[in-house]
């Protein structure tokens, strides 16, 4: 099991996108996948096609006794093995500290339901308020998503500085996997310089190679379908991205256990 | 109370949040009974352990009309009028 926070400061630069890429990722391996989706704009929800849910991540927050999370499990459009908590406008009401403990009752609500998926994502809103404290203080893993962009490059840096102070304070099991750089564009300069820059500062950290701006992208989120089910050239080269950044957060394989043993027993008796 | 899964381990249910209709924008003042009021033993509020802190006297003169709220917020909900102060005193910011 693997909890992966995907976030950012700066709203628009593809934190959906990019927990919707690595779901289908997920989906395509037949991965038991549940997303929680904490942005109250919902996006993530309306793109796995989750319409009507009775429960949200806000009342999940608004409760968080231990295990209450799983009755705002739903599965998703995109099929059985991806399942979703969705979110709603009202969430935002949850992004200010409430009671004693706020940043811990996404994990208190949670219990031990992460233990029976493969991979967790939570997709944060754009700030770094009590939605994504509660995000980074559940995950044991950050996605910083930017783009190529002078005010994203700033935010990613505020972001990747907020998962070093909910380690410190709340979670040491948190660390920082990647920052992903989306929507890049190779023949336009500021983004080359842009991507130089962000390499330079967080070095080892930066995903390479980073996500290209793809019409398919946008297509296949208002198709309700995974990027890997969209047949494009464009998409199928984000389908590829996203399935190499899944390798890296998911456990190494073990090897495949061998066939019976021959018994000795069987041959003397 | 539900079962997991398993069916081993009996857990709340969950109860939908009593702001869900409100939209995010609404002022604070028109938002209704402010949020301290809200919480109890039915959300996680009342998780975690009681505090440990050395309890002191606050010593505070208050207008008698918001002595006698306190005093019938207080039977209203079965508490102490400290316990009521005392969950106000922590909505403030920065406690």
């Amino acid at each position: 099991m693997t909890v992966v926070a995907v976030l950012s400061m700066k709203g628009g630069v593809g934190k959906s996108t990019v927990a919707l890429g690595l779901a289908s990722a997920a989906w395509d391996r037949g991965l038991r996948t549940l997303v929680i989706d904490l942005d109250p704009q919902a996006n993530a929800s309306m793109a796995l096609d989750v319409d009507g849910a009775a429960f949200t991540s806000s009342d999940v927050l608004a409760d968080a006794r231990p295990g209450v999370a799983a009755d705002a499990v739903v599965v998703s459009g995109w099929g059985d093995s991806v399942s979703v908590i969705p979110a709603e406008r009202s969430l935002e009401h949850r992004n200010v500290a409430q009671g004693r403990n706020s940043a811990l009752r996404l994990r208190t609500a949670l219990a031990t339901l992460p233990r029976t998926y493969d991979l967790v994502l939570i997709d944060c809103p754009p700030s770094l308020g009590e939605l994504t404290r509660n995000a980074l203080s559940t995950a044991d893993r950050a996605i910083v998503v930017t783009e190529p962009t002078h005010f994203a490059l700033h935010g990613a840096t505020e972001a990747l500085e907020a998962i070093d102070v909910i380690a410190a304070a709340a979670n040491p099991g948190l660390r920082a996997s990647w920052v992903v750089v989306n929507r890049f564009r190779p023949d336009d300069r500021e983004h080359r310089l842009n991507a130089d820059r962000l390499a330079e500062e967080h070095g080892p950290l930066v995903y390479d190679p980073p996500i290209p701006e793809c019409a398919g992208i946008p297509q296949s989120q208002r198709a309700v379908s995974p990027i890997h089910s969209w047949n494009s050239p464009g998409s199928r080269e984000v389908a590829e991205l996203m399935d190499d950044l899944l390798d890296t957060l998911l456990p190494p394989k073990r090897p495949e256990p061998r066939g019976p043993r021959l018994s000795l027993r069987r041959y003397l008796t | 109370m539900t079962t997991t899964p398993s069916g081993s381990t009996p857990r709340p249910e969950l109860r939908k949040a009593g702001d869900a209709n409100l939209h995010p924008s609404t002022p604070q003042s028109a938002a209704g009974e402010p949020s301290f009021l809200r919480k109890g033993l039915n959300t996680g509020d009342s998780v975690g352990p009681p505090d440990r802190d050395k309890l002191v006297d606050l010593g505070v003169k208050v207008p008698k009309s918001l002595r006698k709220a306190v005093r019938d917020e207080a039977k209203r909900r079965g508490m102490t009028v400290d316990d009521v102060v005392r969950e106000a005193l922590r909505e403030r910011p920065g406690r």
